[in-house]
Protein backbone atom coordinates (compact mmCIF):
# COMPACT_ATOMS: atom_id res chain seq x y z
CA UNK A 1 0.00 0.00 0.00
CA UNK A 2 1.26 3.49 -0.85
CA UNK A 3 0.19 6.36 1.36
CA UNK A 4 0.71 10.09 0.88
CA UNK A 5 0.03 12.29 3.90
CA UNK A 6 -0.72 15.95 3.33
CA UNK A 7 -1.73 18.80 5.65
CA UNK A 8 -3.88 21.85 5.01
CA UNK A 9 -3.77 23.29 8.51
CA UNK A 10 -4.67 26.91 9.20
CA UNK A 11 -3.15 28.41 12.31
CA UNK A 12 -5.07 30.66 14.59
CA UNK A 13 -3.24 33.99 15.15
CA UNK A 14 -3.85 33.66 18.91
CA UNK A 15 -2.14 30.21 18.86
CA UNK A 16 -4.84 28.59 21.00
CA UNK A 17 -7.25 27.42 18.35
CA UNK A 18 -6.21 25.41 15.34
CA UNK A 19 -8.41 23.84 12.77
CA UNK A 20 -8.04 22.33 9.35
CA UNK A 21 -8.07 19.12 7.39
CA UNK A 22 -5.67 16.24 7.27
CA UNK A 23 -5.96 14.32 4.07
CA UNK A 24 -4.65 10.90 3.26
CA UNK A 25 -4.27 9.84 -0.36
CA UNK A 26 -3.99 6.13 -0.63
CA UNK A 27 -3.57 3.51 -3.24
CA UNK A 28 -4.05 -0.05 -2.15
CA UNK A 29 -2.69 -2.61 -4.55
CA UNK A 30 -4.59 -5.82 -4.26
CA UNK A 31 -2.46 -8.93 -4.77
CA UNK A 32 -5.08 -10.23 -7.22
CA UNK A 33 -4.98 -7.66 -10.03
CA UNK A 34 -7.40 -5.14 -8.53
CA UNK A 35 -6.38 -1.84 -7.10
CA UNK A 36 -8.22 0.84 -5.24
CA UNK A 37 -7.34 4.44 -4.66
CA UNK A 38 -8.88 7.57 -3.23
CA UNK A 39 -8.64 10.14 -0.47
CA UNK A 40 -9.72 9.99 3.13
CA UNK A 41 -9.94 13.27 4.95
CA UNK A 42 -10.32 14.15 8.60
CA UNK A 43 -11.47 17.57 9.74
CA UNK A 44 -10.15 18.48 13.12
CA UNK A 45 -10.27 21.28 15.62
CA UNK A 46 -7.95 21.30 18.57
CA UNK A 47 -7.81 23.65 21.49
CA UNK A 48 -4.26 23.71 22.68
CA UNK A 49 -2.90 26.17 25.19
CA UNK A 50 0.57 24.74 24.80
CA UNK A 51 0.93 25.40 21.15
CA UNK A 52 1.07 23.73 17.83
CA UNK A 53 3.02 20.54 18.67
CA UNK A 54 0.39 19.06 21.02
CA UNK A 55 -2.40 19.77 18.54
CA UNK A 56 -0.42 18.12 15.77
CA UNK A 57 0.35 15.10 17.96
CA UNK A 58 -3.29 14.66 18.91
CA UNK A 59 -4.43 15.08 15.33
CA UNK A 60 -1.92 12.54 14.11
CA UNK A 61 -3.07 10.05 16.77
CA UNK A 62 -6.70 10.56 15.73
CA UNK A 63 -5.73 10.29 12.12
CA UNK A 64 -3.89 7.05 12.65
CA UNK A 65 -6.82 5.65 14.63
CA UNK A 66 -9.26 6.61 11.88
CA UNK A 67 -6.97 5.20 9.20
CA UNK A 68 -6.63 1.93 11.09
CA UNK A 69 -10.43 1.67 11.31
CA UNK A 70 -10.89 2.50 7.64
CA UNK A 71 -8.16 0.13 6.51
CA UNK A 72 -9.61 -2.69 8.62
CA UNK A 73 -12.96 -2.29 6.86
CA UNK A 74 -11.63 -3.06 3.39
CA UNK A 75 -8.65 -5.28 4.11
CA UNK A 76 -7.72 -8.66 2.71
CA UNK A 77 -8.16 -11.51 5.16
CA UNK A 78 -5.82 -14.39 4.50
CA UNK A 79 -5.98 -17.75 6.22
CA UNK A 80 -3.40 -20.51 5.73
CA UNK A 81 -5.31 -23.42 7.23
CA UNK A 82 -3.44 -25.36 9.90
CA UNK A 83 -4.65 -27.74 12.56
CA UNK A 84 -4.45 -31.10 14.24
CA UNK A 85 -5.14 -34.11 12.03
CA UNK A 86 -4.94 -37.35 14.01
CA UNK A 87 -4.15 -40.75 12.51
CA UNK A 88 -7.27 -42.86 11.95
CA UNK A 89 -7.98 -45.80 14.24
CA UNK A 90 -8.97 -48.71 12.00
CA UNK A 91 -7.73 -51.93 10.43
CA UNK A 92 -5.83 -50.90 7.29
CA UNK A 93 -7.05 -52.27 3.98
CA UNK A 94 -4.58 -54.72 2.38
CA UNK A 95 -3.91 -52.39 -0.53
CA UNK A 96 -0.74 -50.63 -1.62
CA UNK A 97 -2.00 -47.32 -2.86
CA UNK A 98 -0.23 -44.63 -4.82
CA UNK A 99 -1.46 -41.10 -4.19
CA UNK A 100 -1.04 -38.23 -6.61
CA UNK A 101 -1.27 -34.75 -5.15
CA UNK A 102 -1.57 -32.55 -8.20
CA UNK A 103 -0.20 -28.97 -7.96
CA UNK A 104 -3.79 -27.62 -7.99
CA UNK A 105 -4.52 -29.76 -4.93
CA UNK A 106 -1.32 -29.27 -2.93
CA UNK A 107 -1.46 -25.53 -3.59
CA UNK A 108 -5.22 -25.21 -3.35
CA UNK A 109 -6.53 -21.84 -2.28
CA UNK A 110 -9.91 -20.20 -2.33
CA UNK A 111 -10.22 -16.56 -3.29
CA UNK A 112 -13.30 -14.40 -2.79
CA UNK A 113 -13.10 -10.75 -3.72
CA UNK A 114 -14.94 -8.19 -1.58
CA UNK A 115 -18.21 -7.03 -3.12
CA UNK A 116 -18.21 -3.66 -1.34
CA UNK A 117 -16.24 -1.40 0.98
CA UNK A 118 -17.79 -2.95 4.08
CA UNK A 119 -16.64 -6.43 3.10
CA UNK A 120 -13.22 -8.04 3.11
CA UNK A 121 -11.47 -9.99 0.41
CA UNK A 122 -10.83 -13.53 1.57
CA UNK A 123 -7.98 -15.86 0.64
CA UNK A 124 -8.24 -19.28 2.26
CA UNK A 125 -5.18 -21.46 1.56
CA UNK A 126 -6.04 -25.09 2.22
CA UNK A 127 -3.42 -26.89 0.06
CA UNK A 128 -0.83 -27.59 2.74
CA UNK A 129 -3.46 -28.74 5.26
CA UNK A 130 -5.13 -30.90 2.58
CA UNK A 131 -1.90 -32.78 1.87
CA UNK A 132 -1.15 -33.14 5.61
CA UNK A 133 -4.62 -34.47 6.41
CA UNK A 134 -4.91 -36.84 3.43
CA UNK A 135 -1.38 -38.21 3.89
CA UNK A 136 -2.10 -38.97 7.56
CA UNK A 137 -5.49 -40.47 6.73
CA UNK A 138 -4.42 -42.66 3.81
CA UNK A 139 -1.32 -43.88 5.67
CA UNK A 140 -3.60 -45.26 8.37
CA UNK A 141 -6.31 -46.50 6.03
CA UNK A 142 -4.16 -48.59 3.66
CA UNK A 143 -1.41 -51.04 4.45
CA UNK A 144 1.04 -48.97 2.42
CA UNK A 145 0.86 -45.70 0.56
CA UNK A 146 3.34 -44.19 -1.87
CA UNK A 147 3.40 -40.59 -2.98
CA UNK A 148 3.46 -40.58 -6.75
CA UNK A 149 4.75 -37.46 -8.42
CA UNK A 150 2.38 -35.86 -10.89
CA UNK A 151 3.82 -35.24 -14.34
CA UNK A 152 2.70 -33.20 -17.30
CA UNK A 153 0.21 -35.00 -19.50
CA UNK A 154 1.93 -36.38 -22.59
CA UNK A 155 1.34 -34.58 -25.86
CA UNK A 156 -1.32 -36.32 -27.90
CA UNK A 157 0.01 -38.64 -30.57
CA UNK A 158 -0.08 -37.67 -34.23
CA UNK A 159 -3.20 -38.36 -36.20
CA UNK A 160 -3.22 -42.07 -37.16
CA UNK A 161 -3.31 -43.02 -40.75
CA UNK A 162 -6.75 -43.47 -42.28
CA UNK A 163 -6.34 -47.23 -42.66
CA UNK A 164 -4.85 -47.75 -39.17
CA UNK A 165 -6.93 -49.29 -36.37
CA UNK A 166 -8.17 -46.78 -33.78
CA UNK A 167 -6.66 -47.14 -30.25
CA UNK A 168 -8.83 -49.16 -27.88
CA UNK A 169 -8.62 -46.82 -24.86
CA UNK A 170 -6.86 -43.49 -25.18
CA UNK A 171 -5.06 -43.27 -21.84
CA UNK A 172 -3.43 -40.09 -20.59
CA UNK A 173 -1.09 -41.00 -17.78
CA UNK A 174 -0.53 -37.96 -15.57
CA UNK A 175 1.79 -39.45 -12.98
CA UNK A 176 5.13 -41.09 -12.52
CA UNK A 177 4.80 -44.71 -13.63
CA UNK A 178 8.05 -45.98 -12.12
CA UNK A 179 6.16 -47.45 -9.13
CA UNK A 180 3.87 -49.58 -11.31
CA UNK A 181 5.10 -52.93 -10.04
CA UNK A 182 4.57 -52.05 -6.39
CA UNK A 183 1.14 -50.45 -6.49
CA UNK A 184 -2.38 -51.87 -6.62
CA UNK A 185 -3.96 -48.60 -7.69
CA UNK A 186 -3.48 -44.87 -7.70
CA UNK A 187 -5.78 -42.34 -6.05
CA UNK A 188 -6.01 -38.78 -7.33
CA UNK A 189 -7.94 -36.46 -4.98
CA UNK A 190 -9.11 -33.07 -6.23
CA UNK A 191 -10.96 -30.18 -4.59
CA UNK A 192 -13.88 -29.61 -6.91
CA UNK A 193 -15.48 -26.72 -5.06
CA UNK A 194 -15.18 -24.79 -1.81
CA UNK A 195 -17.75 -22.45 -0.31
CA UNK A 196 -17.60 -20.48 2.89
CA UNK A 197 -20.05 -18.44 4.97
CA UNK A 198 -19.31 -16.01 7.75
CA UNK A 199 -21.78 -14.25 10.09
CA UNK A 200 -21.43 -11.02 8.07
CA UNK A 201 -22.92 -12.85 5.06
CA UNK A 202 -25.64 -14.88 6.74
CA UNK A 203 -26.51 -13.15 10.04
CA UNK A 204 -26.14 -16.56 11.67
CA UNK A 205 -23.49 -16.77 14.35
CA UNK A 206 -21.70 -19.65 12.66
CA UNK A 207 -18.67 -19.80 10.35
CA UNK A 208 -19.02 -22.54 7.76
CA UNK A 209 -16.83 -24.24 5.17
CA UNK A 210 -18.23 -26.66 2.62
CA UNK A 211 -16.09 -28.62 0.18
CA UNK A 212 -16.74 -31.03 -2.63
CA UNK A 213 -13.99 -33.46 -3.55
CA UNK A 214 -13.65 -35.42 -6.76
CA UNK A 215 -11.72 -38.68 -6.53
CA UNK A 216 -10.24 -40.70 -9.33
CA UNK A 217 -9.01 -44.24 -8.65
CA UNK A 218 -6.98 -45.60 -11.54
CA UNK A 219 -4.87 -48.63 -12.34
CA UNK A 220 -1.13 -48.16 -12.60
CA UNK A 221 -1.39 -47.96 -16.39
CA UNK A 222 -3.91 -45.13 -16.06
CA UNK A 223 -7.07 -47.16 -16.76
CA UNK A 224 -9.94 -45.87 -14.62
CA UNK A 225 -11.36 -47.99 -11.78
CA UNK A 226 -13.76 -45.50 -10.21
CA UNK A 227 -14.66 -41.84 -10.14
CA UNK A 228 -16.82 -40.35 -7.44
CA UNK A 229 -17.47 -37.15 -5.53
CA UNK A 230 -17.77 -36.55 -1.81
CA UNK A 231 -18.73 -33.56 0.32
CA UNK A 232 -17.35 -32.33 3.61
CA UNK A 233 -18.67 -29.71 6.00
CA UNK A 234 -17.25 -27.87 8.96
CA UNK A 235 -18.66 -25.17 11.17
CA UNK A 236 -17.66 -23.26 14.25
CA UNK A 237 -19.75 -20.82 16.27
CA UNK A 238 -18.72 -17.26 17.00
CA UNK A 239 -16.76 -16.83 20.20
CA UNK A 240 -15.71 -13.88 22.29
CA UNK A 241 -12.36 -12.43 21.14
CA UNK A 242 -12.00 -14.96 18.29
CA UNK A 243 -11.05 -13.28 15.02
CA UNK A 244 -12.75 -14.04 11.69
CA UNK A 245 -9.53 -15.64 10.45
CA UNK A 246 -9.22 -17.95 13.46
CA UNK A 247 -12.88 -18.97 13.15
CA UNK A 248 -12.59 -19.71 9.41
CA UNK A 249 -9.41 -21.72 10.09
CA UNK A 250 -11.23 -23.74 12.74
CA UNK A 251 -14.20 -24.34 10.43
CA UNK A 252 -11.80 -25.49 7.68
CA UNK A 253 -10.05 -27.90 10.08
CA UNK A 254 -13.44 -29.33 11.10
CA UNK A 255 -14.33 -29.68 7.40
CA UNK A 256 -11.07 -31.50 6.66
CA UNK A 257 -11.61 -33.86 9.59
CA UNK A 258 -15.15 -34.44 8.31
CA UNK A 259 -13.73 -35.18 4.85
CA UNK A 260 -11.48 -37.83 6.39
CA UNK A 261 -14.37 -39.36 8.34
CA UNK A 262 -16.61 -39.36 5.27
CA UNK A 263 -13.91 -40.93 3.08
CA UNK A 264 -13.26 -43.74 5.56
CA UNK A 265 -16.93 -44.58 5.93
CA UNK A 266 -17.81 -44.29 2.23
CA UNK A 267 -14.75 -45.61 0.32
CA UNK A 268 -15.78 -49.26 0.33
CA UNK A 269 -19.40 -48.35 -0.43
CA UNK A 270 -18.57 -46.92 -3.87
CA UNK A 271 -19.82 -49.79 -6.10
CA UNK A 272 -16.83 -49.78 -8.49
CA UNK A 273 -14.38 -49.65 -5.60
CA UNK A 274 -16.18 -52.49 -3.80
CA UNK A 275 -16.01 -54.56 -7.00
CA UNK A 276 -12.32 -53.77 -7.49
CA UNK A 277 -11.49 -54.73 -3.87
CA UNK A 278 -13.39 -57.99 -4.33
CA UNK A 279 -11.53 -58.74 -7.57
CA UNK A 280 -8.22 -57.89 -5.92
CA UNK A 281 -8.93 -60.24 -3.04
CA UNK A 282 -9.98 -63.14 -5.30
CA UNK A 283 -6.94 -62.53 -7.54
CA UNK A 284 -4.66 -62.76 -4.49
CA UNK A 285 -6.40 -65.93 -3.23
CA UNK A 286 -5.90 -67.54 -6.63
CA UNK A 287 -2.22 -66.54 -6.68
CA UNK A 288 -1.74 -67.91 -3.15
CA UNK A 289 -3.50 -71.16 -4.04
CA UNK A 290 -1.23 -71.61 -7.03
CA UNK B 1 0.92 3.44 81.81
CA UNK B 2 3.03 3.71 78.77
CA UNK B 3 2.99 -0.05 78.48
CA UNK B 4 -0.79 -0.16 78.74
CA UNK B 5 -1.15 2.54 76.21
CA UNK B 6 1.19 0.71 73.89
CA UNK B 7 -0.75 -2.48 74.45
CA UNK B 8 -4.01 -0.74 73.80
CA UNK B 9 -2.52 0.88 70.74
CA UNK B 10 -1.44 -2.55 69.60
CA UNK B 11 -4.92 -3.92 70.13
CA UNK B 12 -6.32 -0.91 68.35
CA UNK B 13 -4.01 -1.52 65.45
CA UNK B 14 -5.06 -5.14 65.31
CA UNK B 15 -8.68 -4.06 65.46
CA UNK B 16 -7.97 -1.59 62.71
CA UNK B 17 -6.26 -4.22 60.59
CA UNK B 18 -9.08 -6.65 61.32
CA UNK B 19 -11.70 -4.04 60.57
CA UNK B 20 -9.80 -3.11 57.42
CA UNK B 21 -9.73 -6.73 56.26
CA UNK B 22 -13.38 -7.20 57.15
CA UNK B 23 -14.41 -4.06 55.33
CA UNK B 24 -12.24 -5.07 52.34
CA UNK B 25 -13.84 -8.51 52.29
CA UNK B 26 -17.30 -6.97 52.67
CA UNK B 27 -16.54 -4.53 49.88
CA UNK B 28 -15.24 -7.33 47.66
CA UNK B 29 -18.33 -9.45 48.46
CA UNK B 30 -20.64 -6.50 47.82
CA UNK B 31 -18.79 -5.77 44.57
CA UNK B 32 -19.12 -9.41 43.59
CA UNK B 33 -22.84 -9.32 44.37
CA UNK B 34 -23.23 -6.08 42.52
CA UNK B 35 -21.27 -7.24 39.50
CA UNK B 36 -23.13 -10.57 39.26
CA UNK B 37 -26.52 -10.61 37.63
CA UNK B 38 -29.34 -12.87 38.81
CA UNK B 39 -29.61 -16.39 37.41
CA UNK B 40 -32.50 -18.85 37.60
CA UNK B 41 -31.61 -22.50 37.27
CA UNK B 42 -33.72 -25.66 36.98
CA UNK B 43 -32.24 -29.15 37.08
CA UNK B 44 -34.22 -32.28 36.18
CA UNK B 45 -32.82 -35.71 36.78
CA UNK B 46 -33.89 -39.17 35.70
CA UNK B 47 -31.55 -42.01 36.64
CA UNK B 48 -32.29 -45.68 35.97
CA UNK B 49 -29.31 -47.57 37.25
CA UNK B 50 -27.04 -45.59 39.52
CA UNK B 51 -23.73 -47.23 40.57
CA UNK B 52 -23.87 -47.86 44.34
CA UNK B 53 -20.14 -47.97 45.00
CA UNK B 54 -19.13 -45.28 42.53
CA UNK B 55 -17.26 -46.17 39.38
CA UNK B 56 -14.10 -47.55 41.03
CA UNK B 57 -11.02 -47.44 38.82
CA UNK B 58 -13.01 -47.19 35.59
CA UNK B 59 -13.07 -43.97 33.58
CA UNK B 60 -15.72 -41.67 32.18
CA UNK B 61 -15.78 -39.50 29.12
CA UNK B 62 -18.00 -36.45 28.68
CA UNK B 63 -18.64 -35.51 25.06
CA UNK B 64 -20.52 -32.66 23.42
CA UNK B 65 -23.01 -33.21 20.60
CA UNK B 66 -22.07 -31.19 17.52
CA UNK B 67 -24.18 -32.54 14.68
CA UNK B 68 -26.96 -29.91 14.75
CA UNK B 69 -26.82 -27.32 12.00
CA UNK B 70 -27.46 -24.16 14.04
CA UNK B 71 -25.60 -24.75 17.30
CA UNK B 72 -22.99 -26.93 18.88
CA UNK B 73 -22.24 -27.79 22.49
CA UNK B 74 -19.35 -25.61 23.60
CA UNK B 75 -16.00 -27.29 24.31
CA UNK B 76 -15.49 -25.01 27.30
CA UNK B 77 -18.80 -26.13 28.82
CA UNK B 78 -17.73 -29.78 28.64
CA UNK B 79 -14.37 -28.84 30.12
CA UNK B 80 -16.12 -26.91 32.91
CA UNK B 81 -18.35 -29.88 33.85
CA UNK B 82 -15.33 -32.23 33.86
CA UNK B 83 -13.34 -29.88 36.10
CA UNK B 84 -16.34 -29.43 38.41
CA UNK B 85 -16.56 -33.19 38.95
CA UNK B 86 -12.83 -33.89 39.38
CA UNK B 87 -12.42 -30.92 41.73
CA UNK B 88 -14.97 -32.46 44.12
CA UNK B 89 -13.97 -36.11 43.73
CA UNK B 90 -10.45 -36.61 42.46
CA UNK B 91 -10.90 -40.40 42.36
CA UNK B 92 -13.14 -40.06 39.29
CA UNK B 93 -11.06 -40.27 36.15
CA UNK B 94 -12.53 -38.21 33.35
CA UNK B 95 -10.89 -38.53 29.95
CA UNK B 96 -10.30 -35.21 28.20
CA UNK B 97 -12.84 -34.77 25.40
CA UNK B 98 -10.47 -33.59 22.66
CA UNK B 99 -7.90 -36.25 23.53
CA UNK B 100 -10.60 -38.95 23.37
CA UNK B 101 -12.01 -37.74 20.04
CA UNK B 102 -8.50 -37.54 18.53
CA UNK B 103 -7.49 -40.97 19.83
CA UNK B 104 -10.61 -42.57 18.36
CA UNK B 105 -10.65 -40.55 15.12
CA UNK B 106 -12.83 -40.70 13.00
CA UNK B 107 -15.46 -42.54 15.06
CA UNK B 108 -16.58 -39.63 17.25
CA UNK B 109 -16.74 -36.88 14.63
CA UNK B 110 -20.14 -35.15 14.20
CA UNK B 111 -20.81 -37.31 11.12
CA UNK B 112 -19.87 -40.66 12.66
CA UNK B 113 -20.58 -40.35 16.40
CA UNK B 114 -23.02 -42.96 17.77
CA UNK B 115 -26.47 -41.48 18.38
CA UNK B 116 -27.98 -44.41 20.29
CA UNK B 117 -26.50 -46.93 22.74
CA UNK B 118 -27.16 -49.69 20.19
CA UNK B 119 -24.67 -48.01 17.84
CA UNK B 120 -21.87 -48.98 20.24
CA UNK B 121 -22.04 -52.56 18.95
CA UNK B 122 -21.39 -51.36 15.41
CA UNK B 123 -18.48 -49.31 16.70
CA UNK B 124 -16.97 -52.20 18.61
CA UNK B 125 -16.84 -54.27 15.41
CA UNK B 126 -13.73 -52.24 14.62
CA UNK B 127 -11.05 -54.23 16.44
CA UNK B 128 -8.66 -51.31 17.10
CA UNK B 129 -11.57 -49.25 18.50
CA UNK B 130 -12.62 -52.06 20.86
CA UNK B 131 -9.01 -52.48 22.02
CA UNK B 132 -8.57 -48.77 22.62
CA UNK B 133 -11.79 -48.49 24.61
CA UNK B 134 -10.82 -51.53 26.69
CA UNK B 135 -7.41 -49.92 27.37
CA UNK B 136 -9.14 -46.74 28.55
CA UNK B 137 -11.35 -48.79 30.97
CA UNK B 138 -14.30 -46.75 29.80
CA UNK B 139 -17.37 -47.40 31.94
CA UNK B 140 -19.64 -44.45 31.20
CA UNK B 141 -20.02 -42.21 28.19
CA UNK B 142 -21.90 -38.99 28.89
CA UNK B 143 -23.28 -37.04 25.95
CA UNK B 144 -24.11 -33.38 26.58
CA UNK B 145 -26.36 -31.65 24.07
CA UNK B 146 -27.27 -27.97 24.23
CA UNK B 147 -25.88 -24.47 24.16
CA UNK B 148 -26.03 -21.03 25.71
CA UNK B 149 -27.67 -18.33 23.62
CA UNK B 150 -28.42 -14.65 23.94
CA UNK B 151 -32.18 -14.24 24.21
CA UNK B 152 -32.69 -10.46 24.23
CA UNK B 153 -30.78 -7.21 24.32
CA UNK B 154 -31.71 -3.58 24.87
CA UNK B 155 -30.21 -0.20 25.62
CA UNK B 156 -27.54 1.84 23.96
CA UNK B 157 -24.07 3.00 24.76
CA UNK B 158 -21.88 5.61 23.16
CA UNK B 159 -18.14 5.50 23.45
CA UNK B 160 -15.74 8.18 22.30
CA UNK B 161 -12.03 8.61 21.98
CA UNK B 162 -10.44 12.04 22.04
CA UNK B 163 -7.01 13.55 22.52
CA UNK B 164 -7.68 13.84 26.26
CA UNK B 165 -8.86 10.27 26.78
CA UNK B 166 -11.74 7.91 26.18
CA UNK B 167 -15.05 7.19 27.82
CA UNK B 168 -18.49 5.66 27.45
CA UNK B 169 -21.97 6.70 28.48
CA UNK B 170 -25.18 4.72 28.38
CA UNK B 171 -26.81 1.52 29.58
CA UNK B 172 -27.09 -1.92 28.06
CA UNK B 173 -28.82 -5.09 29.13
CA UNK B 174 -29.03 -8.56 27.63
CA UNK B 175 -30.38 -11.93 28.59
CA UNK B 176 -28.76 -15.34 28.23
CA UNK B 177 -30.32 -18.78 28.42
CA UNK B 178 -28.65 -22.16 28.72
CA UNK B 179 -30.32 -25.46 28.04
CA UNK B 180 -28.25 -28.63 28.32
CA UNK B 181 -29.22 -32.26 28.45
CA UNK B 182 -26.81 -34.98 29.53
CA UNK B 183 -27.44 -38.57 28.55
CA UNK B 184 -25.49 -41.23 30.43
CA UNK B 185 -24.62 -44.46 28.61
CA UNK B 186 -23.34 -47.50 30.39
CA UNK B 187 -20.62 -48.64 28.02
CA UNK B 188 -20.47 -52.19 29.38
CA UNK B 189 -24.20 -52.87 29.21
CA UNK B 190 -24.62 -50.66 26.12
CA UNK B 191 -27.68 -49.02 27.64
CA UNK B 192 -28.85 -45.59 28.64
CA UNK B 193 -28.84 -45.32 32.44
CA UNK B 194 -29.66 -41.71 33.13
CA UNK B 195 -30.70 -38.39 31.74
CA UNK B 196 -30.22 -34.92 33.26
CA UNK B 197 -31.45 -31.55 32.11
CA UNK B 198 -30.28 -28.14 33.21
CA UNK B 199 -32.05 -24.96 32.14
CA UNK B 200 -30.65 -21.64 33.25
CA UNK B 201 -31.48 -18.06 32.39
CA UNK B 202 -30.24 -14.70 33.57
CA UNK B 203 -30.08 -11.03 32.78
CA UNK B 204 -26.82 -9.08 32.53
CA UNK B 205 -26.47 -5.30 32.78
CA UNK B 206 -23.82 -2.81 31.79
CA UNK B 207 -24.20 0.78 32.96
CA UNK B 208 -21.50 3.14 31.74
CA UNK B 209 -20.55 6.55 33.10
CA UNK B 210 -17.10 7.07 31.58
CA UNK B 211 -16.15 3.49 32.56
CA UNK B 212 -18.52 0.63 31.64
CA UNK B 213 -19.32 -1.60 34.63
CA UNK B 214 -20.38 -5.07 33.47
CA UNK B 215 -22.78 -6.86 35.82
CA UNK B 216 -22.67 -10.28 34.24
CA UNK B 217 -25.13 -13.09 35.00
CA UNK B 218 -23.05 -16.32 35.07
CA UNK B 219 -25.64 -18.30 33.10
CA UNK B 220 -23.36 -20.92 31.58
CA UNK B 221 -21.33 -21.23 34.78
CA UNK B 222 -24.49 -21.93 36.81
CA UNK B 223 -25.60 -24.52 34.27
CA UNK B 224 -22.14 -26.11 34.51
CA UNK B 225 -22.35 -26.24 38.32
CA UNK B 226 -25.88 -27.67 38.22
CA UNK B 227 -25.00 -30.38 35.74
CA UNK B 228 -21.67 -31.11 37.45
CA UNK B 229 -23.37 -31.59 40.84
CA UNK B 230 -25.96 -33.98 39.41
CA UNK B 231 -23.34 -36.02 37.55
CA UNK B 232 -21.23 -36.10 40.68
CA UNK B 233 -24.14 -37.60 42.61
CA UNK B 234 -24.43 -40.26 39.95
CA UNK B 235 -20.73 -41.10 39.58
CA UNK B 236 -19.29 -40.57 43.05
CA UNK B 237 -19.67 -42.78 46.09
CA UNK B 238 -18.86 -39.78 48.32
CA UNK B 239 -21.81 -37.62 47.25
Amino acid sequence: MEVLLSDSMTSDPRRIHKSGTWSLDYMALDPRRTHKSGTWSLDYMALDPRGLEVACGAAVRMLLLTCATLLAACSTKEVAVSGNFPAPLLEPLPVTLGVVYEPEFSGHEFYDEAKGRAESTWIVKTGEAQVEMWSQLLDGMFIQTVNVAPVEAPVEAEEPAADAEPPVTPTLVKFDTSFNEELDAILIPRVDELQYAIPAHTNVKVYEIWMRYAFELVRTNGDPIAEWTMTAYGKTPTAFLRSDEAAVNLAAVVALRDAGAHFITSFQKVPEVAQWLEDLESERSTTTAL
Amino acid sequence: MVGRLRKRAKYDNRALVGAGRASFNAAAFTLLLLTSGCVTSTVDEMVFNEPIEGIGDASVVILGRRHASDYETEFDFISCVSKHITARDSSIEIIDEIEFVNTLYPWFEPRTAPLRPNDIDRLMLQKPVAEQIAALKLEYMIWVDGSTVQTNSAGSMTCGVGPGGAGCFGFGTWGNASDYEATIWDFTDKAEVGRLNTSTSGQSYMPAVIVPIPIIAPVQGTACDGMGDQLLEFLSSKH
